[in-house]
């Protein structure tokens, strides 16, 4: 269920250096929330870089005039025992419901992540449980952003972490580079596809394209940009067209050009890739 | 007449049969009854037929219906390959039904090269529908071919009805028949054809195809990059690598071709509906959606699938 009047980047990914005001849409999730009567929660991290990273979160919420609930990563996550993604999403709602039975309309929190490079929780298990709370955003009031701006040698773990985030903030990581065509971030919920899509990069292809459906939301995929795209690659998007579809999503194509249009309405892919067309 | 008479049978068995007419009036009264036939027993029919016959079968389909596809063969007959895929997508429509396949591919525009094509189509129709409960009528119409053409017609039909009404019966094997088509060679190519080995690029031929048919096709080039795309693509996935693609043009076309030493061992693919499911088979079907023609050659030697697009 898609909770209406949620901002876009209701559960969204914080990578890089810069400082979290530096970006004008966490500023306006902050207040949104705030304004929206939401709850906020600060999960902060262990040391002094994470006490740092903790502050400035803290500050952020301050300027919303937030009254925000400050706890360590032990507590907001349950470190104890490593990560179990379905006990924590449980935990997640049940704070949900604490709010609104508190007579807020929901609850935005920040957490850092910055506890399971330390705990050396998984990639796998992350991701999953990512996942999760994706779902868990599309069907209750919560807004959350996930601070994964901790550095190397887990980078690239926070990097495939964005790719299961509707939105990123802060610096997105590239997704996928061919040697004849690219997929990287554009807006929330959206991928830029840019040159030439083709057999000998589906599979690198499908690999960039197949988290999207952990975000369970509506995809946008912009498209302005590809010159040619065959049948191997046009697979790889129904691929996941399909699977968003089955979870009652879509993908969207924008900007398809007339000879990637025909290529996938002669290929029977219209119903999954242009249902405008079917 | 044989069709006829197993429609209005509710035979179970596929009927493939040619029909020799005598002009307009000769298509009315013998292709035209095995379609009121089967509208009157209310079975499903798809019929693909030149411009000047389509008008004689919408005035015996009357209203449209879910029931009846009519199409004109100039235009999805243009690769005659493309028939027997847009009458398995109909046909699936109806499920467990009998149904009338009328496909009149052989007109006297059609090239040689195309003859031989509808000869393979011919053959696949019976591999393809062996085990359908459809009867196909393929009208040849004596008064416009000539008898190399009729010759086709009359070769790879276990049963042909001429313009007089009398049916032949012949043994015909249409495995054999098939093999022996895929297995005809192709003119070669000329020596001056712009050639490529395929060597894990396929941008590379994409690129070749590309600058060899921009100024020949223009907009239609795009369909000869995506169609000779997915033969290499085919190439390096199937056969190994160790493929060449050929460019080259005559007055009326461009032809692209792609021969590798695989081997296909279904005879019947780029001319079914691929399934959706399958991880391939949609290359060389797609190649007959968007090409003027498809000439697909294969045996122990190796694999040659020919493209052509009209300028």
């Amino acid at each position: 269920m898609q909770v209406a009047g949620l901002p876009d980047h209701d559960h969204s990914c914080f990578l890089g250096s810069s400082a979290p005001d530096a970006d004008p849409a966490i500023v306006a999730a902050v207040r949104d929330s705030a304004d929206r009567g939401f709850r906020a929660m600060l999960v902060v991290g262990e040391g002094a870089a994470a006490k740092r990273r903790a502050d400035r979160w803290h500050a952020l919420l301050r300027t919303a005039h937030a009254a925000v609930d400050v706890v360590g990563a032990q507590q907001g996550y349950d470190t104890r025992e490593g990560l179990d993604p379905a006990r924590q999403v449980a935990a997640w709602e049940e704070r949900v419901a604490a709010a609104r039975e508190a007579g807020r309309d929901g609850l935005f929190v920040v957490g850092d992540m910055e506890w399971t490079r330390q705990a050396d929780v998984p990639t796998d298990l992350l991701l999953d449980y990512e996942a999760r709370v994706s779902e868990l955003h599309a069907r209750a009031p919560i807004t959350g952003i996930c601070d994964y701006s901790f550095a190397p040698p887990r980078s690239r773990d926070a990097s495939r972490a964005a790719s299961v985030h509707p939105a990123v903030r802060g610096t997105r990581p590239a997704v996928a580079r061919g040697s004849h065509f690219s997929v990287s971030r554009a807006g929330d919920r959206e991928l830029r596809l840019a040159g030439e899509l083709d057999g000998t990069g589906a599979a690198a292809l499908g690999e960039a394209l197949l988290p999207v459906i952990a975000w369970h939301r509506d995809v946008t995929l912009l498209v302005e940009e590809v010159e040619f795209a065959d049948i191997a690659a046009l697979r790889a998007l129904a691929r996941v067209g399909t699977e968003l579809r089955g979870r009652g999503h879509r993908l969207v194509l924008r900007g398809p050009s007339a000879a990637l249009r025909r290529a996938i309405v002669t290929c029977r892919w219209a119903g999954v890739l242009l249902p405008e067309v079917a | 007449m044989t069709v006829a008479v197993t429609l209005a049978a509710g035979e179970r068995a596929l009927v493939h049969e040619a029909v020799l007419y005598d002009g307009a009036e000769g298509f009315d009264v013998l292709v035209g009854d095995a379609v009121r036939t089967a509208l009157a027993h209310d079975l499903p029919v798809f019929a693909v037929a030149p411009p000047s016959r389509l008008g004689i079968l919408q005035d015996i389909a009357g209203d449209p219906s879910p029931s009846v596809l009519l199409a004109d063969m100039s235009e999805l007959g243009r690769n005659p390959a493309r028939t027997i895929s847009a009458a398995e997508e109909f046909f699936a429509r109806h499920p467990g039904r009998r149904g009338l396949f009328v496909g009149e591919p052989l007109g006297p525009e059609r090239t040689a090269a195309e003859r031989a094509e509808v000869l393979v189509n011919e053959a696949v129709v019976d591999v393809a529908f062996a085990d359908a409960p459809l009867s196909v009528v393929c009208p040849y119409d004596v008064s416009l071919l000539d008898a190399d053409a009729l010759d086709v017609a009359t070769c790879c039909h276990a049963c042909v009805l001429d313009a007089d009404g009398r049916t032949t019966r012949h043994d015909h094997d249409a495995t054999a028949a098939l093999a022996a088509a895929m297995a005809a060679p192709l003119d070669a190519p000329p020596a001056d054809a712009a050639t490529l080995r395929i060597e894990g690029s396929l941008h590379d031929v994409r690129e070749l195809v590309r600058l060899y048919a921009a100024p020949l096709l223009g907009p239609r080039m795009t369909d000869l990059v995506l169609a000779a795309n997915e033969l290499a693509a085919n190439t390096l996935r199937h056969a190994g690598g160790g493929g060449v693609v050929r460019v080259w043009h005559d007055e009326r076309s461009v032809l692209c071709e792609v021969s590798d030493g695989g081997r296909l061992s279904d005879l019947t693919v780029g001319r079914r509906l691929p399934d959706p499911e399958a991880e391939s088979g949609r290359g060389l079907w797609m190649t007959t959606q968007l090409c003027d023609l498809t000439q697909i050659r294969t045996d122990e030697a190796g694999t040659t699938v020919r493209l052509t697009m009209a300028r």
